[in-house]
Parts: C-alpha cells; structure tokens; sequence
C-alpha cells in the first residue's frame, strides 16, 4: 500500500505557461503508452513474478511512476 | 537552512536512495550498494524530521506530531507559493 508525500520530486517554475506543450506532457504521462498505465500493469503483474527479485523489481519500479 | 534548501536536499537525498534501491533489487548482495543505501536514506530521514520540525507534516500520519491538525496548510506541493 502506499503513502503520499507532501513533496515534488523537484521544484517547479513555470516562467511562461504554455498548454499546447502541457497538455503533450500530460498525454505523454496519462494517454495511450504513457507511464501512468505502464504503473498500474507493473502493480498488478507483480502477484504472478516467481520470485522475490522479480516481485521487488515490479514494485518499485511502478511505484517510481507515481514519483 | 532555508525552507526551499532544505527541500531542495529532501529531494536529491530522496532521488539518490531511491535510485540506490532500484539498484539493489537487481543486486540485492552488493554490500558497498546497500551501505551507500543505508546512509542516504539516513541522511533524507534525518533532513525530514528537520524540515518538519519547521515547515509542518509531509505524510497525512505525521501531522499527529503536532498540536493542531495542519495537514490541510497551505502552500501545497505543486502551488507557486511551494516552489519559491
């Protein structure tokens, strides 16, 4: 399970504000192929991994998405 | 420290032990690794407490460390008021 912190990753400062490039990023993020959907098929794939390395791997690498 | 400095170490602290992770679950026997790992993340819990010493909680469950309820404060994360 997991626990948010009240904290990016990195700072952000946004000088000009440009939606046309925003929305790509968000695409890129949410849309068809982005990582928000590659994280949840990590979590929900890890239940069928071997072993502990493989279960671990799947964990924290869908986990880093949500970074 | 400032509030922006001290973050700013939250964060590159925070990235190193979790990329030291991401290392030692593909090499789980790597003593040198998982001791680098040990101190990082060290060094970010110790740089937490501090930070929330001042600034107020950073998880929902810390906010417990406080008189009152602060969890809800402002600024949050990705507001400009954050990100000085």
């Amino acid at each position: 399970m997991f626990s948010y912190n009240k904290f990016l990753a990195h700072p952000i400062r946004i000088k000009n504000p440009n939606p046309r490039l925003a929305n790509i990023v968000i695409t890129q993020y949410g849309g068809p192929s982005g990582e928000l959907g590659a994280s949840l098929r990590y979590l929900s794939q890890r239940y069928t991994m071997p072993d502990d390395v493989t279960k671990g791997l799947l964990t924290d690498i869908g986990n880093a998405e949500y970074i | 420290m400032s509030r922006a400095e001290l973050l700013n170490q939250i964060q590159s602290y925070g990235f190193a032990a979790y990329d030291m992770l991401l290392y030692l679950d593909t090499h789980p026997k790597d003593k040198k690794a998982f001791s680098m790992f040990k101190q990082l993340v060290e060094k970010t819990n110790k740089l937490r407490k501090e930070y929330e010493k001042e600034h107020g909680p950073l998880t929902p469950f810390s906010a417990a460390n406080f008189d009152s309820f602060m969890w809800l404060d402002s600024p949050w994360p990705w507001e400009k008021e954050a990100n000085v």
